[in-house]
């Protein structure tokens, strides 16, 4: 009865809006702006990216691993004025195939778009901007990797846009969430929810996710972004069982965890320097139930990241850029545990990064970087990490 | 959870039914703009004529029309839209000349893509009021880049460039003529 009348207040209040015509007589000038004489439908970019990545160590001997990290091509078609499709089709390492993105986009008004279809989850500064020459240092930062976790793309349906009068940006979708039981658990103490992305890739769907994040760039240089995400894991346990069936149905539940997280970040430019920053907390509850079904699962109660960049780039105002930079980043995939569960401290990380990236040419990247990897048993890692990086 | 999907949905078609408004909000603001700039003036759009050879000249931007702008017969200046390319969609905008073909004022109309639109900011925009005859309007020398925009602002930077050089070139075959 509450739906129906819901349903009825909804439709009444569509139609009332449509009541309103006002005439507009300067028609002429609004549509000749909006007539655009389409040069090409389909556009085509691509970004990627090859490292050398080199643990070093003053008593043992490492070999470096060498990997074509990623090779990625981007397709927009514009079928009219309003519609299009973007897709990403991704080589992860050579060898791994993936679709990054794929969805229709539907621009009901200048700054409002509706969008269905495999979309990048809006957390973090990375998750969405994460072309090679985009960010420093030669692999992603941590943070997203470990906490995030990037690249992060599920499947779903939203809404994204710009309000008129303020400079705001915000996306909202409901989408799918993490797998976290498929016969075995999959989320684990080590990369967190990382194991559980679908990635649109036959994916399981129990129930909606809900991603929101809200850009702020009214003062010039700045760049602010907060992003939540509250939704459930999802479980094969689910598939064929019985309504009636409480005893399956428990089973089934515990199966899951509710994940509910926030995200800060901040981007700022002022003249040659470059500064960013992010915050990513989770709240995973369920845990404890959760840890009981596979042996040996250890996922935390609380998982926390934040990492913070410094760079100047010295060839500010020429053609290409100079980079040298330093990242300092925290993570910690035990922050807190379920009762009766000891936090492993080899979780407990901290990454600083001292590196350079030299920009060729806007859109072609050169990176080297020192790390130093600590963590909570105090044990430490050292390694040098050089790629080339490209976006076009 | 349920509920909430329902409310989205319901969200969404008020605004799809809404969608053929396109071009009102788009007038609204460039009234909105000669009201700021001209207060108490009622401001007149007369098109002028832009020659396919004039035009052909300047790459970066397309769908130029060029207006001058008076009120009450006195002259106030000049406004031009244009177009120019992002990522994968065009963007919209309209750039307001004074008399002495300095900006006035840059407005973006509409911006469709999802990333980039960070150019629409007024605080950012500002930076091209007081420049005048194409002069010191590069990007990343005289005007800041922003994150997330790499295409986009370069790219309306360098077409406000362009009708500030339509723009001195017509003022100047004007007084030839």
């Amino acid at each position: 009865m509450k739906k129906g009348l819901l349903l009825l207040m909804a439709v009444a209040l569509v139609f009332g809006l449509k009541a309103q015509e006002v005439k507009d007589e300067y028609k002429s000038i609004g549509t000749t702006i909006l007539e655009r004489v389409k040069d090409e439908k389909l556009s085509i970019g691509g970004y990627g990216e090859v490292h050398y990545n080199q643990q070093i160590n003053g008593q043992t001997r490492y070999n470096g691993k060498m990997d074509v990290h990623r090779m990625v091509m981007f397709f927009g078609y514009q079928f009219n004025d309003k519609t299009s499709f973007v897709t990403e089709l991704e080589f992860e390492h050579v060898k791994e195939v993936y679709v990054e993105q794929a969805f229709l986009n539907y621009n009901v008004r200048p700054n409002t778009a509706l969008r269905a279809g495999l979309m990048l989850v809006p957390m973090g500064i990375v998750n969405e901007y994460h072309e090679p020459t985009t960010f420093n240092g030669v692999e992603r930062p941590s943070v997203d990797k470990y906490i995030v976790p990037t690249t992060w793309r599920e499947i779903g349906f939203g809404v994204n846009g710009r309000l008129a009068n303020a400079p705001l940006k915000y996306q909202m979708y409901i989408m799918n969430g993490f797998n976290g039981y498929d016969g075995s658990s999959k989320l684990r103490g080590k990369d967190g929810v990382r194991k559980g992305r679908q990635k649109g890739a036959e994916s399981t769907f129990t129930s909606p996710s809900l991603s929101a994040k809200v850009d702020y760039y009214g003062v010039k240089g700045l760049n602010l972004g907060l992003s939540a995400y509250f939704g459930k894991t999802q479980s094969s346990a689910f598939d064929g069982l019985d309504k009636d069936d409480s005893i399956a149905e428990n089973f089934a539940d515990s199966t899951r965890v509710g994940i509910s997280m926030i995200g800060l970040d901040f981007r700022y430019r002022l003249d040659a320097l470059r500064l960013k920053g992010q915050y990513i907390h989770s709240f995973i509850n369920n845990v404890d139930e959760y840890n009981k079904v596979s042996d040996g699962a250890d996922l935390g109660k609380q998982m926390m990241g934040y990492y913070l960049e410094a760079g100047y780039d010295l060839l500010h105002g020429k053609d290409q850029s100079l980079v040298p930079f330093v990242r300092y980043e925290n993570y910690n995939t035990h922050h807190k545990m379920a009762s009766g569960e000891t936090a492993n401290k080899a979780y407990d990380r901290q990454d600083l990064f001292f590196g350079l990236s030299y920009h060729l040419a806007k859109g072609a990247v050169v990176k080297a970087d020192y790390q130093y990897s600590k963590n909570g048993n105090d044990d430490k890692a050292y390694f040098l990490n050089f790629g080339v990086g490209v976006w076009f | 959870m349920r509920r909430f999907v329902v409310l989205v949905c319901l969200l969404a078609c008020t605004i799809l039914v809404n969608a053929n408004n396109y071009p009102k909000s788009v007038r609204k603001k460039i009234d909105k703009t000669f009201i700021k700039l001209f207060p108490k003036k009622v401001v007149e759009l007369k098109e002028m004529t832009l020659s396919q050879d004039v035009l052909s000249s300047y790459a970066s931007v397309s769908n130029v029309k060029a207006s001058i702008l008076s009120a009450a017969g006195e002259e106030l200046g000049y406004a031009c839209f244009a177009s120019s390319r992002g990522k994968n969609d065009h963007f919209d905008y309209m750039v307001i000349f004074d008399k002495a073909l300095v900006i006035k004022k840059v407005v973006v109309l509409v911006y469709r893509s999802t990333y980039g639109g960070e150019i629409m900011s007024r605080s950012w925009l500002k930076q091209f009021i007081g420049k005048s005859k194409g002069e010191a309007l590069e990007i990343d020398k005289d005007i800041d880049s922003i994150s997330g925009a790499t295409l986009s602002a370069p790219s309306i930077t360098q077409g406000i460039k362009e009708l500030s050089l339509l723009i001195s070139d017509i003022d100047k075959s004007k007084e030839s003529n």
